[in-house]
This record gives structure tokens, sequence and C-alpha cells, in this order.
């Protein structure tokens, strides 16, 4: 990212907006312990399914547990989730992308085929099913998106990597006696890392989509342990007497992957105005 | 003298012979409406069909549709004659004989006779985990085409339990030889026959033509659709979609007992929740821990948080296993939590700091996933940290085998007699040992009352095993939750079971007017 | 073009030779089998009963010697018997896979029908009203999680409405309209991110196309504008959009796991669940190489009509 490319990217409105909100939501997560106003497992036998009101803001469940706190405290497995799992996937996706596509013959052959493994299976498919077999558990949930997403890294990094390396400047250096990892590193690497954050951003906010699934489906975060995905689980059963239950972790998941979506379409705008 | 106790005991047990066809006579004067299809809906699919191979509880819950058993509980948890017409028990208490009754056919039109039953029973001690309810049992011979003879090892007070149990539905030999196994086949005598079945949707079954209850069953079809979410069964119960579910969450009684056309059924069951604890594991093996455990947990808020209140706090014996009540005053009094005696026995166990253990629950059984919080946050009133893990069913079992877990939440649907029900899980040699514990003077009662078949002194016994078993805590008996049934108003005829299997499906009848 | 086919059919084997390496593999490495499945809890067990029961289901065998019988039996054409049911696998996913693809194609169209439609009006109205509220539902609509969506319909229909659509489920060629009823909300479900990334699409390339020269020349002939549009913008359109739902498609095959769970629809994707959950590894091997294999008939397909549209692309390599 260059300094123009910066200033424009604060320009943008869509950016600014969606930034302040995943900004609230990760202080959220930070600062859950001072925020909610009790703890997420503390149960009130005497507040048991009670609707939104004074005593709990967003009301509370078949424990006596407060809602916004669970909520509150949903937001640091969402992160989590999401961080970890694309992080890992970026590095390894990277790391065998920019390889692939710079080093090419064998190496990038048996890279393709391996991703070409991964991506014969539907990615909610694979990681709903990677998941399963792990057993339910954060974990699961970390391992089950990394894998789905690294092949796609793997391949958006591929790409560009192959285009810059037939150009002339790649050449030129590489002719005065650069190492192959030097050039990689130093001069193809950061000419293709436009479509790699874009697209990891975008990747961010699917994350958050996968997880809430994964724990909806109750391969993720376990109860008593709040998430959003397994919260939304816990509240089908009392949709007809105490439908709060579902639909304020509901908000908190759609308001996070907006936010995430927003980024991601600003600075594809800015960034990368050749992909669509 | 004994002997001659027990048979007369035993002679009225088999008096009820007579009265055996009332279990499927319809209650009400009106004749019932033969034919029609009686739709009812299950939240979870029978993992097999197999009676004697597949051990889970779906099975069990709808082997009565497509066989019977010799013997059978009533609703009062009386065993009373079925395949069995009468039986009788040898002076020395090692010999039972079983009079068949005649003329009961299988599925395909053959008759059952005593070849069946010693088929069913030495393929069952060969290859069935149900074996273990007939411990006792040396060898079965047939005497003549329509007898039965069961020759014990020692007196075997259990036997009737046993028949009457999960595992005694007999088989036809025909059927084995057909079939191989009978895991998505069917060939018994009960009142329905398996017509098709597509796991995880539907099940059909068609009535059984010559079906040895005379009239039964009344409907022409029976299907049990698959619905794995409770909302929907409500719904569908709410806009006629079935005709009967079995509610798994007792809470959405109240979501249906207003309802005009439905007809609410409620009722004891044998069944119960504990919390199981392993006594080989850290502090829980100090029974003043364990008793602590006890003293702090307090039963009914669990039993309002897992089953909406609808259900019963128990003792050992289970309110349906009449017989074998303690007296609410004796077992009460344990369940009174006592935070004060709880943190000075913890003290006194050298524990009063408190410690850190797992509370092991499998998600996908809701009574356990609801309660667990419960017991988990009371525990922690007297310095015990339990972390609750979720443990798929496949990997508790595997780890609850091996006695690889600290507290879990546990759940059974229980056994009519106090032998099945004590021994195998608490005694520490012979049985399973749920707990890997060890109480010698338990381990001499439970031998003795297996050996009594006297019911006075058995029930003395058993009042004795239920004081001891509250003392040295191996489970807590959380609660014991009502079966909740719900038909459609239409539906005349359906009883519910105290075991909560599938037996009243015989007796209903469509009304349709 | 042939030739190409060829090459296809070649690598998609290799692919699928991996995934079954792969998908072996990792269902052994789950712990607990089918075995303590089927003993239970409440049971008296011998080490006896267990090894017999491990023997019969062949986990006794080495992994290699389990692994090739598989795939042995696989290259006669012979999917296996389920564990648990004791079916042809086979059969399982016959009896599952009519409701799947009724699924995906419903949503796809959906998709597609939407899609389009606001693409067009928002390109066509651009930075107007309706543009904006076409953009912002986009937006919303690739925010939106399938199931609290799911959630949220029925917690609106049947109680605020009163309507609930039929729980029990019912074929397609049993009872048709029974079965679309059924059916509505979940495609609806599974198809909102995908009309929403359609839209986006159409609306990105319709610009693109308006802003061209000879759209402009077509108007300067004095065609009139929603002609020009119909005929000449949406025709040059097409491609990116063609190749956007057939991904699409691919997308909400695999959505459908999601979908059929929250709904409970006797699908594949419950299916592969349940038998995950089972342990009731035949089933599971085969049903999701068989998913695989429908996922990649797909995405050739895809590639083959993208290549019809666009003459310009040569299939070279």
């Amino acid at each position: 990212m260059r300094g123009r490319q910066l200033r424009r990217v604060t320009r943008s409105t869509v950016v600014v907006l969606g930034g302040l909100v995943a900004l609230v939501i990760v202080a959220t997560a930070l600062f859950a312990g001072g925020l909610a106003p009790s703890a997420p497992d503390e149960q009130n036998f005497d507040l048991i399914e009670s609707a939104p009101g004074a005593k709990a803001l967003f009301g509370t469940d078949r424990f006596g547990r407060d809602v916004l706190s669970r909520v509150i405290y949903g937001s640091r497995i969402s992160l989590y989730v999401a961080t970890v799992s694309i992080g890992i996937a970026m590095a390894i996706g990277g790391v065998l992308g920019l390889t692939a596509g710079y080093l090419g013959g064998a190496w990038d052959n048996v890279i393709n085929r391996v991703m070409d493994i991964f991506f014969s299976v539907p990615g909610l498919l694979l990681a709903v099913g990677i998941a399963a077999m792990r057993g339910p558990g954060v974990n699961s949930a970390v391992v089950a998106i990394s894998i789905v997403y690294t092949p796609l890294f793997a391949r958006v990094m591929r790409g560009p990597v192959l285009a810059e390396r037939e150009k002339d400047y790649v050449q030129a250096v590489r002719a005065l006696g650069a190492t192959r990892l030097a050039v990689a590193l130093k001069h193809v690497l950061p000419n293709v890392m436009s479509p790699f954050v874009v697209q990891g951003t975008v990747a961010f906010s699917q994350a958050i989509l996968i997880e809430a699934s994964l724990s909806y489906l109750g391969l993720s975060a376990q109860p008593p342990t709040p998430s959003w995905g397994n919260m939304l689980n816990e509240g089908r059963t009392y949709l007809e007497t105490a439908p709060w239950i579902s639909v304020f972790p509901g908000i908190a998941i759609m308001l996070s992957v907006l936010a995430f979506n927003l980024i991601g379409d600003g600075l594809r705008d800015i960034l990368d105005p050749n992909v669509q | 003298m004994t002997t001659r106790l027990t048979r007369r005991d035993l002679l009225k047990a088999s008096g009820a012979a007579l009265a055996a066809l009332s279990v499927g006579r319809p209650a009400h004067a009106q004749a019932p409406k033969p034919g029609g299809t009686f739709v009812s809906a299950q939240t979870t699919e029978a993992t097999g069909l197999d009676p004697q191979l597949v051990p889970a509880f779906s099975r069990s819950r709808r082997s009565p549709m497509m066989y019977n058993q010799l013997v059978r509980f009533d609703a009062e948890m009386t065993p009373v004659p079925e395949l069995a017409e009468s039986w009788q028990i040898s002076p020395d208490g090692l010999t039972w004989t079983f009079k068949l009754r005649e003329g009961v056919r299988f599925h395909d039109g053959q008759e059952l006779t005593s070849a069946d039953v010693k088929f069913t029973f030495d393929r069952l001690f060969e290859k069935s985990p149900g074996k273990s309810d007939f411990i006792a049992v040396d060898r079965v011979e047939p005497t003549g085409r329509y007898g039965v003879k069961f020759l014990t090892k020692e007196p075997f007070a259990g036997l009737l339990a046993a028949l009457g149990g999960f595992w005694g539905f007999i088989l036809s030999e025909a059927g084995i030889k057909k079939h191989g196994d009978l895991n998505t086949a069917a060939l018994g005598t009960g009142p329905f026959m398996l017509q098709d079945w597509k796991v995880e949707q539907q099940m059909v079954l068609k009535r059984h033509p010559h079906y040895f209850k005379k009239g039964l069953p009344h409907v022409d079809e029976v299907i049990l659709r698959i619905i794995p979410d409770e909302a929907n069964i409500v719904a569908a119960l709410r806009t006629g979609q079935i005709h009967h579910a079995f509610l798994e969450d007792n809470k959405n009684f109240n979501l249906l007992k207003d309802e005009k056309t439905l007809t609410g059924y409620r009722s004891s069951r044998l069944g119960y929740d504990f919390l199981n604890i392993n006594a080989s594991r850290g502090p829980l093996r100090d029974v003043r821990v364990r008793q602590a455990i006890s003293w702090a947990v307090d039963r009914s808020q669990v039993l309002r948080v897992a089953a909406s209140g609808f259900g019963r706090l128990t003792a050992p014996a289970t309110a349906p296993m009449k017989q074998w009540q303690l007296p609410e005053e004796q077992w009460m009094r344990y369940y009174r939590p006592d935070l004060d005696r709880a943190k000075k026995l913890m003290a006194d166990a050298g524990q009063a700091g408190g410690f850190t253990v797992k509370l092991g629950v499998i998600p996908t059984f809701p009574t356990m996933v609801l309660g667990a919080p419960v017991v988990a946050a009371q525990l922690k009133r007297i310095g015990i940290t339990a972390e609750i893990e979720n443990v798929e069913y496949a990997v508790w079992i595997k780890r609850w085998l091996a006695k690889d877990f600290d507290l879990t939440m546990n759940t059974t649907p229980g056994y009519a007699d106090p032998d099945t029900a004590f021994f195998r899980a608490l005694h520490s040699t012979k049985g399973q040992n749920w707990n890997s514990w060890s109480v010698p003077e338990l381990d001499s009662l439970m031998e003795e009352g297996r050996r009594t078949l006297d019911q006075k002194k058995r029930k003395d016994i058993y009042d004795r095993v239920q004081i001891l078993i509250l003392e040295n805590v191996p489970h807590l008996w959380l609660f014991s939750a009502d079966t909740i049934d719900f038909t459609q108003a239409s539906v005349k005829g359906f009883k519910q079971h105290p075991m909560t299997l599938l037996y009243g499906f015989e007796g209903v009848s469509l009304d349709r007017a | 073009m042939g030739r190409y086919l060829v090459v296809r059919a070649y690598s998609m084997a290799l692919t699928l030779l991996g995934l079954t390496v792969l998908v072996f593999l990792m269902l052994r490495l789950i712990p607990g089998t089918v075995v303590e499945q089927m003993i239970g809890a409440d049971a008296i067990v011998s080490p006896e009963m267990v090894a017999q029961l491990r023997r019969f289901f062949g986990l006794d065998q080495p992994w290699w010697v389990q692994y090739s019988r598989w795939l042995g039996n696989l290259a006669q054409g012979d999917l296996g018997t389920s564990w648990r049911t004791g079916k042809p696998v086979v059969r399982l996913i016959l009896e599952r896979l009519p409701v799947t693809i009724e699924l995906t194609l419903l949503a796809v169209g959906f998709a597609l029908a939407l899609g389009i439609a606001a693409g067009i009006v928002s390109a066509v109205r651009r930075d107007r009203a309706v543009d904006n509220v076409v953009r912002v539902g986009a937006l919303l609509g690739l925010s939106v999680p399938v199931f609290w969506q799911g959630t949220m319909l029925i917690l609106f229909f049947s109680i605020y409405l009163r309507w609930m659509p039929p729980v029990v489920w019912v074929d397609l060629f049993a009872d048709p309209r029974r079965n679309l009823t059924i059916m509505v909300l979940p495609a609806l479900c599974l198809g909102t991110a995908s009309a929403a990334n359609i839209a986006r699409t159409t609306r990105a390339c319709m610009l693109d196309v308006l802003r061209s020269e000879y759209i402009r020349t077509a108007a300067a002939k004095g065609l009139a504008g929603r002609a020009v549009v119909m005929k000449h913008a949406l025709k040059n359109a097409l491609i990116p959009i063609v190749t956007v739902a057939g991904l699409q498609m691919g997308i909400l095959l695999g959505g459908t796991v999601v979908v059929e769970e929250v709904f409970t629809l006797p699908g594949v994707g419950r299916l592969v669940l349940w038998s995950i959950y089972q342990r009731d590894y035949p089933l599971t091997q085969s049903t999701i190489l068989f998913v695989a294999v429908l996922f990649m008939a797909i995405n050739l397909a895809v590639d083959m009509v993208y290549g019809y549209l666009d003459p310009r692309i040569r299939y070279g390599e």
C-alpha cells in the first residue's frame, strides 16, 4: 500500500463506516469483562426467560442468564476463530501460492494437485465435514476454516505471481544476480499484495459466518461458553416463548459480517479496481 | 418354606393371566373404529432394529410394535402374561417353566413354537449385549411344542423383569435364516409388520392380520416420521399433520396443553437422570466429598430447568417401581440442600479449598445439556469447579466404558426390577461398576437380593440397598422427568407406559367423525 | 475441445483418487467407531464381543487393506453398504439426492431471477433511490447467516402470521404442491447470498457495457432506452453473470448442508453429517466422493457454457 492509496482508503466513507463498526466489535471483545453487566454463565433463577427490560436489556434465557452479556462475550469466539483461521490460511496459502507461482515446475504441479482435492468438495460442506470429523470444539472450527481457505489464498497468490514473474523488471533484477528468494520477497510480493489483502478481508467476514454456522450445528464453541451461533441454536427451541434469545445474537453476526464486507468492498474498489 | 411362599406369590402374579388381554382393550365403551393411518413423530431415528444386536433405547422403544415378549409389564409395573400364558417355578427355585400361548403367528404366518423361543435365547446368549440381563440363566430348553424351561445357575429373582425388559423380544428362527440379522427387517409376532424404512425419514408399518390379540390392532397402518426438531413437532401437532408425538423437552407441555384439538398425557417414568460420579478419580474417592456434592446440589432446581418442573425427585427406585418404594421421608432427607454441611464435609476431607473436575455432557441429550450448567453452578458454591465438557455420543460411550471421566451427566430408561436396576451398575466385581468403586456391604446385599425369591425379604434387602446408595453416593439421582405424549383429540385408546416403550399403538384407533 | 475434455477428465480422476485417500484417513482419525455406537452405554461388554464386532466390520484389518478393498469395490461401481442401515450406499444417496438437487435448483432460480432483475434496475437507475436500496440490500444479503434468516422467517410466519409450512416431509413427485410449500423458505434462505452476489455482478457488468462505445452508438441510432438495455447490454454482460451463477451453484450445493439441518430436510448434506456421527465409514466415504463428482461436473459444465458463450476462449493446455 502506498501513501496515495492509503489516503484514498481513509477518504472512502464505506471503509470508514465499516471500520468503525469493526472497531466497536473488536473493542467489545477485548473489554467484554468491563462492558458486560454480568458474567456470561451467571444463572438467576428468579429471572428465567424474562423479556428485554430494565433488569436485562436483551432479556434472559432458560437459566436466567443475561443475553446481552452472552452476546458481548460471544464476540470473542467469533473474532478469535476468524482471526486465527484466516491468519493461518493466509500464511500457509500465501507461502504455497508464492512458491508455486514463482518456482513453477514440479512443485507448482504438486501444490495444484493437492489444492484441487480440497476444491473438489463444496466449501461449506468441507468445513462442516472436517469439524464433524475432528469432533466439536473451537479448535475444530479453526482447523476447518483454515483448511477451506488455504487453497483459496494459494490460488489468489499464485496467479499474480505467475504474471509478475515474467515481467521485465523481475528478469532484470534476476540478471543482476539477486537470489530467487530475495527477488520473490522484495520485488514480486509487494506488487501482488493488493488482491491478497482484499481477499483476506472478504474471507474474514466469511469466516465469521462459517464459524457461526458451525457453532449453530454444535460443531464449534460448546455451551455453556457463549458463541453467537450456539446461542442461536439454544434459542431455537424458545422461539415462541422467548424470541429475544435468538434475535440479538443474529443481529450481532450480521453487523460484524457487514462491517468486514464493507471494508472489503471499499478496499477492493481502491486497491484493485480490476477485480470485480 | 421359602419355596411355598414363593409359589404363592408367583401364582398371584400369573393369576393376572385372565386379565391379560385387558391391556389392549380400549377404556371407553364405544367400539373403536377400525382402519386408517396413524402417524407418529419421533426426534431420533432408530440406529438399527435387531432386538438383540442394537442396545440403543431408540430400538427398544420400537421393538414392541413388531415383536412380543413372553411376559410384559403392565401400567402398574406388574409382570403379566404375553406370549407365555402362565409360568411355574420349581421348588428349588432353579427351573422356570413357561407355557406358550397356542396359535400365535409370526408375520409370515408361521406359528410360534418353543423352538423359536429356544432359538431366540440361544442367539441372545451367543451374541447379544443383552445377555447381561440373563446373567444367572444357564440354558433354555423346550418341553414339547408349547413349553419352555429356563434353567438358572442360582435362584434368580430378576428373570421376569429380564423377560419383560428391553432384551426379551421373541424372534422367529425363520426370520433370522431369511434375513441374517434383523437390523433392517423384522419378523416377529407383534401387532405391526415392517413395510418400508427410509432412514432418518420414516418407517411404515402395516397391520398384522393374524395378531394374537383378537381385534387388534385397530389401525391399518402406522407411520413413524422422523422430525428432528421438536419445535417442528409442536407445530405439526398443532396443525394436525401428525397424530402423536412423545415430547423430549418437557417445557413444550406448556405450549400444547391448552390446545383444544389435542389430548395430553403425562405420567411418571421408570427412567431417571443422574449425575454419574467416578469414585476412583482424585478427591472423588473420598466418600465425604461425594456426600458434600450430594448436599450441595439442589435437585429441585435441576428438575425445574432441565424438565421445566414436569417430573419428580426420586429415590434410587423410581415411582413406577411401586413395590420397591422407600418411604419418602427416608430418602427426601438426603435431598435437602445444606451448604454448611457440604462445606464441613469438604473441609473434613481436606478439600476446603475446592478442586476442579470435568463434567461430561452429550450434546444431543437435552436434559443433560440443560442440567449440567445448574449442577456446575451449585458445585461452585462449595468450591468445586466443574468444567462442562461436551462429548459426542460415540466418544462418550468409549470413554464411559473405559471409566475415563470424573463426573458425567447420565440418563437411563430404568429397570423394572431392583436387581437389574442396581446390580450391574453398582456391584464392584460382577457387574459393570459404573463408578469404579467398591462397597462390600452393598455387594453382598445385592447378591443376596438376586437369590431371594421371597418378596417381603427382597423388599427389606433393597430398602437397605437404597439407603446404602444414598449414603455412599455413587450417583446423584437428579430427577425423573414425566413422560409427556400428545395425540390429536380424534385418537382414542392411546396408553402411555412407564417404560416409554411403544406398547400403546396396538390399541389406538382413529375417530374419523 | 475433445482433447480438452480428456485432459480435464484425467485431472478429475487424479483429484478423486487423492480425495479417497484424504477422506479415508480422516475418518480413521476420528475417535470412536461404529462398534461403540452399536454397543451403547447400558450393557456389559466382553472384550470378545468388541473384537467380534470389529472383525465383522473389518476394522481389525490394517488400514491399507480396508482402503484397497473399498477402492476395489469403487472401481467395480460398488459404493458399498452402509453399516448402520444395512442398505446399499447408492440407494441411500439416490433417496436423498432429489431433495438436495431440487433445493439447489430452486435457490439458483430464485437467485438468478432476483439477482439479475435487481442488478439491471440498479444499473439503469444508477445512483437513484432504487439503486441504493439494491446495493444496501445486496450487502445485507451477503451478511445474513442462512440459519438465522431461516429462524427469523419461521418466527415471522408461524407466530405473527400463524402460517406454518408443512413440517412432515413429502416427495416432490408424491405431492408437488405440498412439497413446494415446504421448499419455499429453505430455497429462499439458501439463495439470498447468491442473489446478492449476482445482483452486484450484474450491476457492475451492465454499467461497464452501458458506458462502452457501441451502446452509445446504438443509442445514437435512435433505439429506445429499454430496447438498448435488454438487447445489447444484457447480452454482453451475460458472460460474467453466467460464470458467477455457475460458481454460485457449486457454493449453494455446499450450503445445502446447513439449510437441510436448519429446516430438517432429508437431503444428501444431512446424510453426510449423520453418517459421520454414526461412524458409518462406507456411507461417509462414498457420499462425499459422490458429492465431489457432482460438484466437479457442475464446474466443468460452467466452463463449457462459458466457452460456448465466449468463443474467444480457447481450450488450450
